[in-house]
Order: structure tokens, then C-alpha cells, then sequence
């Protein structure tokens, strides 16, 4: 497994698709702080162009690292299923298990790095940018990212089941969508009628997550910490069993 | 038996109703070259799948390198080098750098072997083109190179010639031949084109319909398809003493019909007309009959399916 996960490095350091998508992230991570930086600019008394407005912006959207998990996994391993490379994985003698956590393993330490390397420039873009303002500041960033990672986590994993169970990429992605985004408001539109259902919708992460304020954030709460972390340990593990009994004998 | 490098054991592999193999059972030996022949669909890709852990069989069991449990088989088929269906690759790196990919993942630490491979197989023209800018032959030998990465014991290759040209046809045949002679390199290929297959092989398996319905030797099969007389007498026990004395290097056999059948004559026909004639004996008829191997496999498919 640890030669494969080697070789799975090697792949994406040479890989011009790793750049592409590293270089739309990043640009995009500037693009925001530039645009505020120019509205700015141009009407001297606005008062958005600062760096709590440009941090407020981002921690309003924690529901951003879940969503992107799934797009780095499909990116990472949607054409090396189509093009018959994981047979060559498992024809080498790797296992399926070994296979899947080797995957796991690779798109967390990318999805990681993606990330951060993300933040960083967004970070750097808004001081070098933007008129500094203490009201928001990027350790706030950093501690709703923190709480947001098990979610994130169990996310990257249900993506990494639907690459590996749907064959055509765009099946697993409205799956992945069905999932977390339809799914919780079934749960909670039902959850008007049977309590039942309205108690496990709010422990569904794009519901939390969407039901803080523009100012008050779940994760400053102790109840909104509490959810990020068991909402997370329990999608990890529900998805991770699930991925194990569907894919461990999954033929190719 | 324990020269087996693979073997299955009544193998079978259904799909819903679909029967894909039926209670296949092959043993390749080291060092030799096992060609699967049968017609598309006959389950030569299915059988190969099962070996190298792509699919689970239905019911039967797979051994590679006489390990047979799930652990020990995926250790036994890092000894393998395998080309199954399409040519696994990534399409945007280039042949040095898939090649290097599966150094990698193969453990090998030696960095020159790619280099080595990617001349072994023709390619060093082409080392820096993406997978995606290759032509199907140059696809074929890129899928080559990956299975023989790592110098493995056995190489399955699953309609290997199929998109090369006919040079690369000859030089691909050359190759196998090369690998088998030199490194002792086990090879199962599997192909519809027989008489590829004739050149290269040197046992067969004959599957039809998810049936394995001869498994036979290059020696047998080349007897058994070797050009043959048919000569009708009026005695027939009086010939076969004659062609004993006469002709004792002559192998033949008497058919059920009461013919004399004799198996790559060394004579010419009137020769044995004018033997019998001499002695004798009135000759019928004859008839000169040329099998190839299509009619064998042919022949062979009606048998068993009848």
C-alpha cells in the first residue's frame, strides 16, 4: 500500500490536472480579495473593503470544505477508474481494501494541501489587499475549518465510495448531491410531521451549517461544536463501513 | 502437477443467467507458452479476470504459484504481469512517466529499468509522447511494458496482437518468444486469431461457450492437425501388415469406416496405390485430407457442443 500510495504522489505531482485545479482555487481565492480591494478603490467610502469583511465572507460558507472534497476526489480519480489504471493496481497484486485506504490516504493529504495552500493565499491576498480589521481575523478561519474537517472528512469518503461504485462520473456526483444536500432537506421537511426525522436533520451537516447567522457561527457555539465533531465521526464511519461491504468485492 | 504456475479448478462464472465459464480447469506449466483459444464471447477475458483477481469466479478456485487463498493469491500475483482489455495508462502522462508510476508502485528500486523496458519494447522513439498521442499498436506495446515491469514470473496478455500492424504483429511474436526463451518468462495469451496463436504457443486451451473443450500440447496438436491419406481397400489387415514391413516409419490408423488413415504421409499417394497394387490389393478410393487448425477447432466446438 505504501508503494501505491508513492506512485499515486508521483501521479500528481507530474499530472498538468493538479496544477489546472490548484491554479483555479488559488485564483480564485485571490479573485475575491482583489474584487473587494478594486470596489474599494473605487468608492473610498465603502465599507466592505476591509479584512473582516473579506473573512466574514468565507466563514459564512463553512458548507465550502464539504463541497469540496467530493470535486478534488472526482478530479483525482474519475479518469484513472475510466481508464482501467485501478485494474492495474489490483492485477499488481494490491487488494481492495489496501486500494481504498491508499485512496483515502492520498485525497486526504491532497485535499489537505489544496486547501491550505488555499487559505494561505486568501489569507495573504486580504492583509496584502484589503485596510485590516481585528472584528474577523484568519485564526477564526483556521478554528471553523478545524470543526468543519470531520465533516469535510466523511464527505471525501462518500466521494471516494461514489468514484469507485457509479461508472459514469456524473451519476456518482447527483448521488453525492442527493446525499448531502437533498437528503437533509427531506429528513427535515419530513421532521415537520414525525419529530423522529426533525432530530436527525439537524445533525445533517448542510443543515447546521446552514442555520447559523450572518454573525453568530455554529461553531462557536458548544452544541455546534458537538455536532460538527459526531455528525462527522458518524458519516465517517457509516460511509467508511459502506464503502468497505460495496467495494471489497467489487469487480472490475 | 506441481510445475503448475496457474491453475484453476472447475471455474465457473455466471452473470444473472449468463454462463461465462463453466467448470474451466487449465494448468500452466512454467516456462511454456499457453495459448486460450476460442471465439469472442467463449470467456477467454472472463477466465483471465478471474486470475488476476479482477472478478471472483462463482464457484471453482484460482491458484497462482500454488497459493489458492485471498492473501496468499494477491502476494502471488505481484509475480504477475498483466495486459487485460484496454491497455491501463494515464492519457495525459507520457510512456517514461507511466512506466515510472509503476516502477513505483511495483517497488522496484532501480530506476533504469524503465529505461531498459521502454527499449525492450520498441518504444524509445516515443518515451516523452503522452499515452494519448500513442496509436493502438504503440498502445499494445506500452501495455506490454507495464506488465513485463519488474521482470515478473508469469505474463497474461489478453488479445495482445489486436490494433498491430503486421510488422508489429512479427516483432511482438518475436518478443514473446524472446521472453519465454531467455528470462523463462511463463506466458498466457489468449486470442481469436489462430493462427497466431500456432506460432507462438506451445500448449492450447480450446474454449467455446464457457467451456474448456481440449487442452492439448504443440506435439498432439500438430498431429493431430497434421495433413492426412485416407485410403480404402479391399483388405485392409493385409495392408497394414505390408506398410509394417515395408513402411515402418509410417504413422496410421484404422478408422472405424475400415480406412487406413495415414497421419502426415512421407510418401506420395500413388506410392501407397502402387504398394497395394503389388501385393494385391485393390484400392477404393483415397483421398488427401489438409486439417488446419480452424477445422480442428472447428470440429472440436461441434464435438462438444453436439
Amino acid at each position: 500500500m505504501f508503494n501505491y500510495i508513492k506512485s499515486e504522489f508521483y501521479r500528481i505531482i507530474h499530472s498538468r490536472s493538479t496544477y489546472i485545479t490548484l491554479g483555479v482555487f488559488l485564483g480564485l481565492a485571490l479573485l475575491i480579495n482583489i474584487g473587494l480591494a478594486i470596489i474599494a478603490a473605487c468608492n473610498p467610502g465603502w465599507g466592505y473593503g476591509n479584512t473582516a469583511f473579506s473573512f466574514q465572507f468565507l466563514l459564512q460558507l463553512p458548507a465550502i470544505y464539504v463541497c469540496a472534497a467530493p470535486i478534488l476526489v472526482y478530479i483525482l480519480y474519475d479518469d484513472v477508474r475510466k481508464n482501467g489504471n485501478f485494474k492495474n493496481v489490483i492485477a499488481f497484486g494490491v487488494s481492495r481494501e489496501k486500494l481504498l485506504l491508499g485512496q483515502f490516504i492520498v485525497s486526504l493529504i491532497y485535499c489537505l494541501a489544496v486547501m491550505l495552500l488555499t487559505l494561505g493565499v486568501y489569507f495573504a491576498g486580504a492583509y496584502a489587499l484589503l485596510r485590516y480589521d481585528p472584528l474577523y481575523t484568519s485564526a477564526d478561519i483556521m478554528r471553523q475549518m478545524l470543526c468543519v474537517l470531520p465533516s469535510a472528512v466523511a464527505s471525501l469518503v462518500f466521494a471516494l465510495l461514489c468514484v469507485n461504485v457509479f461508472e459514469r462520473g456524473v451519476v456518482g456526483i447527483l448521488v453525492w448531491m442527493a446525499v448531502y444536500y437533498l437528503l437533509p432537506y427531506v429528513c427535515q421537511w419530513i421532521g415537520y410531521e414525525v419529530d423522529f426525522f426533525a432530530r436527525i436533520a439537524e445533525w445533517m451537516p448542510m443543515n447546521f451549517m446552514d442555520m447559523q447567522g450572518a454573525t453568530d457561527f455554529f461553531w462557536q457555539t458548544n452544541d455546534g461544536v458537538i455536532k460538527c465533531l459526531v455528525s462527522g465521526a458518524a458519516g465517517f464511519v457509516i460511509f467508511g463501513i459502506l464503502s468497505w461491504l460495496l467495494l471489497r468485492r467489487k469487480e472490475l | 502437477m506441481n510445475d503448475c504456475v496457474i491453475q484453476t479448478h472447475s471455474v465457473s462464472k455466471t452473470y444473472g443467467k449468463l454462463r461465462a465459464l463453466d467448470g474451466v480447469s487449465i494448468n500452466v506449466r512454467r516456462g511454456e507458452i499457453y495459448g486460450l483459444i476460442g471465439d469472442n464471447g467463449a470467456g477467454k477475458s472472463t477466465l483471465l479476470k478471474a486470475i488476476v483477481g479482477h472478478i471472483w469466479p462463482s464457484d471453482g478456485e484460482v491458484c497462482v504459484l500454488g497459493s489458492q487463498n485471498e492473501r496468499q493469491l494477491n502476494s502471488s500475483r505481484r509475480q504477475i504481469g498483466a495486459m487485460i482489455e484496454k491497455v491501463g495508462c494515464f492519457p495525459n502522462l507520457s510512456v517514461e512517466k507511466n512506466l515510472e508510476y509503476c516502477r513505483i508502485l511495483k517497488g522496484i528500486p532501480d530506476k533504469k529499468k524503465v529505461g531498459e523496458i521502454i527499449e525492450l519494447v520498441g518504444l524509445s522513439q516515443k518515451a516523452k509522447a503522452r499515452c494519448s498521442q500513442l496509436s493502438m499498436g504503440m498502445k499494445q506495446r506500452l501495455g506490454l511494458a507495464i506488465a513485463l515491469i519488474g521482470e515478473p514470473q508469469i505474463l497474461i496478455l489478453d488479445e495482445p496482437i489486436n490494433g498491430l500492424d503486421p510488422s508489429g504483429i512479427h516483432e511482438f511474436r518475436r518478443l514473446l518468444k524472446e521472453l519465454n526463451a531467455r528470462k523463462n518468462i511463463t506466458i498466457l495469451l489468449s486470442s481469436h486469431i489462430l493462427s497466431e496463436l500456432q506460432q507462438t504457443a506451445t500448449t492450447f486451451g480450446f474454449l467455446s461457450k464457457g467451456k474448456l473443450i481440449e487442452e492439448i500440447g504443440i506435439s498432439q496438436l500438430h498431429e493431430n492437425c497434421a495433413d492426412y491419406l485416407e485410403i480404402s481397400l479391399s483388405d485392409v489387415e493385409k495392408f497394414v501388415a505390408i506398410l509394417d514391413k515395408f513402411c515402418p516409419d509410417e504413422n496410421y490408423i484404422v478408422t472405424p469406416e475400415k480406412r487406413v488413415r495415414l497421419i502426415a504421409p512421407k510418401r506420395q499417394a500413388e506410392d501407397y496405390s502402387r504398394l497395394a497394387a503389388t501385393n494385391g490389393i485393390l484400392v477404393t478410393g483415397l483421398e488427401h485430407h489438409n486439417r488446419s487448425l480452424e477445422d480442428y477447432y472447428m470440429n472440436l466446438k461441434e464435438a462438444a457442443h453436439v
